[in-house]
């Protein structure tokens, strides 16, 4: 009996709920979900504690919009984000998790600032900043080349090791920043000594901006021109649809994964670099944290897309700005913010397409 | 012989909230998912269980609110990464950062606040009555927790629900079959939801010994990746709950090495005891991996 009423409200229903289905299956529908319901949720939790749920996103919108100085910083934050999603994106186009940009960064930051204020100090500025830059690869890429050769040589989950890994580095600065590498004029404040003046990025438009964003945006396009235009690009995408068929096909998957992954690190590290050329000047504790582990999940937004990752690295940068002037302006943790901003990423990943697997 | 004991003591303090997340975890591997959710679910339940434990001085209230705290996150894993297909590691990363904010948030007035003193509550420690008199080991083991105790037990009830009980296998062929499991007349859908909450109600109920009976106290991020540690660790027992007890506690003596070299003023750079810890684990998941090929899950090969 019930089946047959079913079919027979069938032709009429069905008709209605494939429209009403196109409307909510729709791209705008889910982005306006997305930006809707964290939002929402958000404010609830922010109202749940008594704060005043306009004026925080007040605050929100003002800290990112409301002066030049604010849209430099979410411009400097995004210069990492930018750079430490290519680190992710690049490993996870051949099949690998790259959740080590984190700690590539840090490595790339602390080696520059190291080179910078020692052996490179008397080099002149268009030698000296490419020198710098590229310290920094090659330092990420040293910390990356640890996680590559324990995947491929003992096995061990690239995963769990990059992560592993981040932390490890968070130590090992620690200790060279308390001891070894600490600034004998610093008043003890655990900081690397100053990097030469003529090595440092000029900032702009009395904010702390500098080239650094070209840098990240021409690596981001970069990196597409690499992966979809060029010989070594159609090796990578190979090896990303179907392992086994690269290898019969034979590509030597290992070494390329191997190659990937290492400039994947050292992207990493040029955010880093940048860091250090541009706005720190010195390495310090705590800079540049939560950027590499950010920097992934940017990746994941857009699915792997190089130069889609600009803009969420712009969203990610944006909220992190405004999580520190919510820290001021209401007393709310900086660490607040990571609430909305994975309230964006969990209802991306609840509304958005499903994955092929 | 003390210094053996307080190493041991510590071992033990320091190793069971890993024990917790790294059993609730196996249970999730075993069905295929890997929930590296545990970070969160950890962090929610030392928060939400330090809170119950300042609030009511009630243990039982204490455990059964990070246990829920801890299966919410486990949920959203769940449903991710079983309904949405979302990357395992990839979602757990958002929920260990999601965790991370709502702790920062909620847990604003529990930072200072020390729980110390709330003996009569079932807080405290509790000399077991033969057992405590062992010279060296009974100090060391037997005058604990009550979360402690059970966390002694849960690694073998864990073995015997796998290995000899008919529930146990049906949730190992989800992890390695599932259209078994489906022709056998179960859900592995249903299966896996109750895999990955359990992992996560697990790991909650780590936090909150972590919190309420280990540090006394809660910090932002106190938790600082033991749930990866634990994930980690899964593998180096090679998915057998009864080798739990030995990954477990090698993480615990790396933290009570910590302690026991700050004590006696070793000069050893704080941050390499600090370090310490994680780089066991990752050395550890060197041999093991390295060495024979482990009796992985059937869906794990795929992710890892």
């Amino acid at each position: 009996m019930k089946t047959k009423t079913a079919a027979a409200k069938q032709p009429s229903d069905a008709g209605r709920s494939v429209a009403l289905g196109s409307f909510f299956d729709s791209t705008p529908f889910r982005a306006l979900i997305c930006f809707v319901a964290p939002v929402t949720i958000f404010g609830l939790l922010l109202a749940s504690e008594g704060k005043s749920v306009f004026e925080t996103y007040k605050t929100i919108y003002f800290s990112i919009f409301g002066s030049v100085y604010g849209i430099g910083e979410v411009v400097i934050r995004a210069t990492y984000l930018i750079l430490t999603s290519i680190a992710a994106i690049l490993p996870a186009r051949v099949g690998l998790a790259n959740a080590g940009g984190e700690g590539q960064m840090a490595m790339g930051a602390v080696g520059t600032a190291v080179v910078g204020s020692t052996i490179f100090s008397r080099l002149v500025t268009p030698v000296g900043i490419p020198m710098m830059l590229l310290a920094g690869m090659f330092f990420g890429a040293l910390w990356a080349g640890i996680g590559i050769y324990c995947y491929m040589r003992l096995g061990m989950n690239e995963t769990l090791t990059t992560i592993l890994m981040n932390y490890i580095s968070t130590f090992i600065i620690a200790m060279l920043l308390f001891g070894v590498l600490r600034d004998p004029k610093g008043w003890n404040y655990p900081q690397t000594v100053q990097i030469a003046k003529q090595l440092r990025f000029n900032m702009y438009f009395g904010t702390r901006m500098n080239v650094g964003i070209f840098i990240a945006i021409a690596m981001a396009f970069f990196v597409w021109f690499v992966i979809n235009k060029t010989k070594a690009g159609f090796v990578i995408r190979t090896i990303g649809g179907n392992q086994n068929a690269a290898r019969f096909a034979g590509i030597n998957v290992k070494k390329v994964q191997a190659l990937v992954f290492l400039a994947a690190g050292a992207v990493a590290g040029l955010a880093g670099a940048i860091m250090i050329v541009g706005v720190e000047g010195r390495m310090r504790t705590g800079a540049g944290e939560t950027m590499g582990f950010m920097g992934f999940l940017a990746a994941g937004m857009v699915k792997n897309s190089p130069v889609l990752a600009i803009l969420s690295a712009f969203l990610i940068g944006a909220l992190n700005v405004a999580g520190n002037s919510m820290e001021i302006k209401t007393g709310l943790p900086a660490a607040s913010i990571q609430i909305l901003i994975m309230l964006v990423l969990l209802t991306i990943m609840t509304v958005g397409g499903k994955k092929k697997s | 012989m003390r210094d053996l004991t307080t190493v041991l003591a510590c071992m033990i303090s320091a190793g069971t909230p890993i024990l917790y997340a790294l059993i609730g975890d196996l249970i999730g591997e075993r069905a295929g998912i890997i929930s590296l959710s545990v970070e969160g679910s950890m962090l929610c339940g030392a928060c939400i269980g330090f809170g119950t434990a300042v609030a009511t001085h009630n243990m039982l209230f204490a455990v059964l609110s990070g246990a829920l705290a801890g299966g919410l996150i486990g949920f959203c894993q769940a449903f991710l990464t079983i309904d949405r297909k979302s990357n395992m590691m990839a979602s757990g990363f958002v929920l260990m950062f999601f965790a991370m904010g709502l702790t920062a948030f909620y847990g604003r007035s529990l930072l200072n606040i020390s729980i110390g003193g709330a003996n009569s509550a079932g807080l405290g420690k509790i000399a077991i009555p033969v057992l405590s008199k062992i010279p060296v080991l009974g100090t060391a083991l037997f005058t604990q927790d009550i979360l402690t105790y059970i966390s002694y037990l849960l690694p073998l009830i864990v073995y015997f629900f796998i290995y000899k009980t008919k529930y146990g296998l049906i949730l190992c062929s989800v992890g390695e079959r599932p259209e078994v499991t489906l022709a056998y007349g179960y859900n592995p859908r249903l299966i896996q939801y109750g895999a990955v909450i359990m992992a996560g109600v697990l790991a909650g109920i780590g936090g909150v010994q972590m919190s309420v009976i280990y540090t006394m106290g809660w910090a932002n991020n106190m938790v600082n990746g033991r749930g990866f540690i634990a994930t980690a660790l899964v593998i180096l027992c090679s998915w057998k709950p009864q080798r739990a007890y030995l990954a477990a506690y090698l993480f615990g003596l790396a933290q009570a090495l910590q302690i026991f070299l700050q004590v006696h003023s070793v000069p050893v750079s704080m941050y390499i005891t600090l370090m310490l810890p994680y780089l066991l684990t990752l050395v550890a998941l060197g041999f093991i991996s390295s060495s024979k090929k482990p009796t992985m899950p059937e869906k794990l090969k795929i992710v890892i």
